[in-house]
């Protein structure tokens, strides 16, 4: 016991040195190990002074006022433990009750219920830009789609949009091209297609839609509102609200414009600037009544309008070039008479389509899954019986190896690159068996002389000693290569198959090793006598 | 001031001591490194894959520290005699 200390106080000392950063660590943990040490300090005490009690039977008063010193510490003392406790746990961990409440949901599954109902609804999205009363589009809001077959066409497939007040409409267009019965929505032509619209479900007339003169394949495409334009005609002073779609695996882009006429839609957007989504289209109300004006502004700022054909431009050259360059969307903006403009035509070189994505509540055909085709190459080596490496060039493809050389320069030279002539020496491998904790220059002469000079170094010397028994680890690699009376045996066993799995064997070995030393921690402080 | 002067006399005593400390020989512990140490090089690497000898070697230093304060602890205590 007497050694046992001044060792002990030397190599804490040396540590405390040495890892200020762990014992900075283990301050909560010293704290709490300290309270407890005190409580078994105490305990200890008041055992002795129990054992004693033929003594203490006439307790002096430092007698009493001892003992009662030591009974209100146990009770300080266990609620010092119980405070430092909470204090302990340190401020990035969880909340405790977080964790237990989302266990307990997990379990239970309510998790998922919460999910479901607590789900974005994804038709409101679309609804923004809808105003509180606003009649231009029907339903308003809460507005679902879904395709749905057409009741009156065989085979023909349509798009049912559905209101939160039970009102059903179907995609129609005004525009025959069939026949009066059946209209089509045709994809196949570069042309805005603004007589399509919404007709209420006791409607006879339903249209369906085709994709390049194809039936529409549902299992195919998939359609999404994309947002909510408005379309304006302003040489007959009317307005529609349009209801972007997207269909997907096609760059297709329609506008489905509803067949509200309400002129009051100007109210709509004007205190909403709305530059469009490529910002390049403003639209300008002049003078007065209704009449309205486009202008485009490209890429490099030129502008280009006005024009009375509204969104169905579909390229800059059919706007008159106003000659002003470098003009900027915003200074354009500024004028009293223009107005916001709601439209996000995309115009290129081909259509007014453009990609389209998935019907929300929709679902879908699965994708046939691609064949996988027999492998039609005949067999190189048929009687060979297990795999060999080729040798290139390969007698059995180039039985005249001096034209296949001839012929394929291009390849050998890769195979024999031109020799570097000062070739650079490889520099030199670091070995993975190194030691990783090294230790850092001391700098300074005087500390050099006394962490490395013999007798002072030796603190220093059992830590870097004691660091080596920490080498990086690696997996084992069992090689036996010897020679048995003229025989050779070889056999060689790599274990980094394990590699995935080491880790949790290794915690628990260090666990192991944790609860072993608290349990040695009894014997050690000299508890177990 | 008075930090200069308390600099300039540690490196009088500095200079004064250091011819002296490099006469000692250097430590013959420190060359040793795994490098060196050949098979048992490899073979500590092969036994540092199973057992996480750093990590327990860290706590060890923890919980030596927690004891070596647990003894200075109950030395103070004996000293005030607050316990036999």
């Amino acid at each position: 016991m007497k050694r046992i200390l001044p060792i002990t106080i030397i190599i804490v000392t040396l540590i405390i040195t040495i890892y200020p950063s762990l014992t900075v660590q283990a301050n909560p943990a010293i704290k709490i190990v300290g309270k407890v040490i005190t409580r078994e300090m105490r305990d200890t005490g008041k055992s002795i002074i129990t054992k004693a009690g033929v003594r203490t039977s006439n307790k002096t008063a430092l007698e009493r006022a001892n003992e009662a010193w030591f009974a209100r510490l146990a009770k300080e003392e266990a609620e010092a433990i119980r405070r430092a406790a909470e204090k302990a746990t340190p401020s990035g961990t969880p909340g405790w009750l977080k964790v237990t409440i989302g266990a307990t949901l997990w379990f239970t599954g309510v998790d998922i219920l919460i999910d479901l109902f607590s789900s974005d609804d994804p038709v409101e999205y679309y609804t923004n830009e809808v105003k509180p009363g606003e009649t231009v589009i029907p339903g308003g809001y809460g507005i679902s789609y879904k395709k749905v077959e057409s009741p009156y066409s065989p085979d023909r497939w349509t798009l049912q949009f559905s209101t939160t007040n039970g009102d059903t409409y179907y995609l129609n267009t005004d525009r025959p091209i069939s026949d009066n019965t059946h209209r089509i929505i045709d994809f196949t032509n570069d042309q805005e297609l603004i007589g399509v619209s919404w007709n209420y479900a006791n409607d006879y007339v339903m249209a369906h839609i085709n994709v390049s003169n194809m039936e529409f394949n549902p299992s195919k495409y998939g359609f999404t509102a994309e947002q909510w334009d408005t379309f304006i005609n302003y040489s007959s002073d009317w307005y529609k609200r349009i209801l972007v779609l997207r269909m997907d695996d096609e760059i297709r882009y329609i506008p489905i414009i509803t067949n509200a006429n309400s002129k009051s839609a100007f109210h709509l957007f004007l205190p909403n600037f709305d530059k469009g989504k490529d910002g390049r289209y403003i639209s300008a109300y002049i003078g007065t009544g209704l009449t309205v004006r486009y202008y485009y502004i490209s890429e490099d700022g030129t502008l280009y309008g006005p024009t009375t054909s509204g969104m169905s431009i579909k390229k800059p050259e059919g706007f008159i070039n106003f000659g002003l360059d470098n003009i900027s969307l915003d200074d354009l903006m500024n004028h009293t008479y223009l107005t916001a403009y709601f439209g996000s035509h995309q115009y290129d070189t081909n259509s007014l389509i453009r990609v389209i994505s998935d019907l929300p509540n929709a679902t879908f055909a699965p994708q046939p899954a691609p064949a996988l085709l027999p492998n039609t190459d005949p067999e190189l080596w048929p009687d060979e019986e297990y795999v060999v490496e080729v040798l290139i060039p390969d007698p059995n493809f180039y039985p005249d190896t001096s034209s296949a050389i001839n012929l394929n320069q291009e390849f050998l030279q890769g195979l024999n690159p031109t020799p570097n002539l000062s070739p650079q020496p490889a520099p030199a491998e670091t070995p993975a068996t190194s030691s990783p904790i090294q230790i850092d220059d001391p700098g300074t002469p005087g500390l050099k002389a006394v962490t490395q000079k013999f007798p002072f170094s030796l603190p220093w010397d059992i830590y870097h000693l004691i660091s080596l028994i920490a080498a990086e680890p690696r997996a084992p690699v069992f090689v036996l290569d010897t020679d048995f009376d003229g025989i050779p045996i070889y056999f060689e066993h790599d274990m980094s198959y394990l590699d995935p799995y080491i880790g949790y064997f290794r915690t628990f070995v260090f666990i192991a090793a944790a609860v072993s030393i608290v349990y040695a921690t009894r014997s050690l402080l000299g508890g177990a006598r | 001031m008075i930090q200069a002067i308390i600099n300039n006399v540690l490196q009088f005593i500095e200079q004064l001591v250091l011819p002296i400390l490099n006469l000692l020989p250097d430590s013959p512990f420190q060359k040793i490194t795994l490098d060196n140490m050949g098979i048992l090089g490899d073979v500590l690497s092969y036994i540092n894959y199973f057992v996480p000898v750093g990590d327990i070697l860290a706590f060890l230093t923890v919980y030596l520290s927690a004891v070596g304060i647990w003894y200075l602890y109950r030395w103070i205590l004996r000293i005030a005699q607050y316990i036999d």
